[in-house]
């Protein structure tokens, strides 16, 4: 068997090990860094309007209450997660130390090592990267318990000079 | 070609200080890297067996060397978010022996992997080229090129598949006679069960070419038509946010028309025992386990262990076809962070091979002491 011949069976399998994927399953994988920029939109139920009273407004705040209080667990779950990560980053990065000093007394070691070291390599590319998608997710996502939490801060107050110039006792 | 050894060896130590400044940086691209310097012992450098060393009518020694070693490693990555791929890695070592100072050697190493993501999935390709100074009285090959496309596949959030091509050249500087070429397909599926537990599933092929130069007599070679067939399954388990244990086994078969080619090449003595892509006409069974433990930020420790079996099929004058060789490696690491990214390693290495064929019997002890910078 010529090794052109080879090669085109080479690539005639990879071809279709690709169109199986493919078939067999499909493009949707969730991204648990991101996920909470996904959850139900609220603006529409916290908007305030015209004829809105104190109460109304009080109970649109409660309502940011509740999504910053789920933005903060949410938080919490990110930073776990980032932690998880650097963990990980910080054994694959030693596993690839220890076996690199491996391959070195071995002259380069053989097919095997060096795969497992390309492999680690990608791990370590992914996890990094992994670590940099959580990083900025957590990131935005206090930003957006600041913002919400000042919001709810300033609809309790607007409530609460509306109380008083409808003349209710504070 | 000699001098890009230390031209990457330069580079990577060049590199380094700036390594660290662009991570502090606002620059996206990802740097990681890190410079050691060791102290190193080795008790039987050359890997010599008790009877060679015993035979009067051999030259040859058991030899302990102190070595000084200086190593620099660079990852060089595209942003996280990008589409388009890029990995730089370099490598650069130099192994300095301290009273026999032409028995140096140095490597230099780079690989270059340029892709793009289409969602989750990617296609690249690679090359990487490797570069060996020696000992001037070896046949050993210094440069080995292996370039390779790959398509990788996340089938759902638990599969992950690889397929690819792969071509690896390996040159002997100083017998060309010796020179080969392989061209192999690589296959392989990865499970990751949860963050804790990844599997993986690998099967390799090789169809291996000896190289005649233009001189369309591919009988000059040394290395002829050959095939060579490797299965892999391995684990990789992270758990309790402190161990880290990875473990292999594969079984390989080689097969080459020439039927007296068992191995080729060598540092110097007899050290072409260690493994190696150069050993033909073998069935090899390959056990790995390394296990890393963090006791907290400061102190670690790493246990590597590696069995291999391995049967001779080569029908040589020394023995026919019946050539067993138990190869083991056990080695140790205790690492400890003195101050901010730097840190000591201490290493313990042991390995031995136990042969049917006393001559490649040989047991060798490595200490090593050093510290570690790292960028990351």
């Amino acid at each position: 068997m010529t090794v052109f011949r080879q090669i085109m069976i080479l690539f005639i399998v990879i071809a279709l090990s690709a169109t199986w994927c493919e078939l067999s399953f499909g493009d949707e994988i969730s991204d648990s860094a991101t996920a909470w920029k996904r959850w139900k939109d609220i603006s529409a139920a916290i908007a305030l309007r015209e004829l809105d009273g104190p109460d109304d407004i009080i109970e649109k705040a409660e309502i940011i209450d509740d999504r910053v209080d789920e933005l903060r667990r949410e938080n919490e779950r990110l930073k776990k997660e980032i932690l998880k990560r650097r963990q990980r980053l910080d054994g694959l990065l030693s596993q690839k130390d220890s076996l690199q000093g491996i391959a070195d007394i071995k002259m380069g070691g053989d097919f095997q090592m060096r795969q497992n070291l390309s492999d680690i390599s990608d791990r370590i590319q992914a996890t990094t990267g992994q670590i940099e998608a959580y990083g900025n997710s957590q990131a935005e996502l206090e930003k957006q318990i600041n913002r919400m939490s000042k919001l709810a801060m300033s609809y309790r107050e607007k409530a609460r000079l509306l109380h008083i110039k409808e003349g209710g006792a504070l | 070609m000699r001098l890009s050894a230390y031209l990457f060896l330069i580079l990577g130590l060049l590199l380094a200080p700036a390594a660290g400044m662009a991570e502090d940086s606002e620059e996206k691209i990802i740097v990681r890297g890190q410079v050691s310097v060791a102290g190193k012992y080795d008790s039987n450098v050359d890997l010599i067996s008790k009877e060679v060393n015993d035979d009067p009518n051999i030259d040859d020694e058991i030899d302990d060397a102190w070595i000084t070693e200086i190593s620099t490693w660079i990852l060089v990555t595209s942003p996280w978010n990008s589409p388009l791929l890029m990995k730089l890695e370099l490598y650069g070592l130099a192994d300095l022996h301290v009273e026999a100072p032409e028995d140096s050697w140095a490597l230099g190493r780079g690989n270059l992997e340029m892709g793009y993501k289409f969602g989750k999935n990617t296609l690249s390709i690679s090359n990487e080229s490797a570069y060996f100074t020696e000992p001037d009285d070896t046949d050993f090959d210094n440069y080995r090129n292996s370039a390779a496309v790959f398509y990788k596949r996340t089938l759902s959030d638990k599969w992950q598949a690889k397929a690819g091509y792969i071509n690896t050249l390996h040159l002997y500087t100083q017998n060309d006679r010796l020179d080969h070429m392989a061209h192999g397909g690589l296959s392989e599926l990865q499970t990751t069960w949860d963050t804790a537990l990844t599997t993986y599933y690998r099967f390799t092929y090789h169809q291996f070419q000896g190289l005649d130069h233009g001189s369309g007599n591919e009988d000059e070679s040394i290395v002829q038509a050959g095939r060579r067939m490797t299965g892999e399954i391995g684990f990789e388990s992270f758990f309790k946010a402190k161990n880290f244990f990875t473990g292999s086994y594969a079984y390989q078969s080689d097969k080459n028309d020439n039927e007296v080619l068992d191995e080729i090449g060598e540092i110097k003595g007899e050290d072409e025992s260690l493994e190696s892509d150069d050993e033909f006409n073998n069935h090899k069974h390959k056990g790995m386990l390394l296990f890393h433990h963090r006791f907290n930020d400061r102190f670690s420790i790493a246990f590597y262990e590696e069995f291999i079996h391995k049967t001779v099929l080569a029908e040589t004058d020394e023995y026919d076809g019946d050539r067993v060789d138990l190869l083991f490696c056990t080695s140790s690491w205790f690492n400890v962070r003195l101050w901010k990214k730097l840190y000591a390693k201490t290493l313990y290495l042991y390995r031995m091979n136990d042969s049917t064929y006393d001559r490649k019997d040989f047991q060798d002890h490595i200490g090593q002491l050093g510290l570690v910078y790292r960028f990351y």
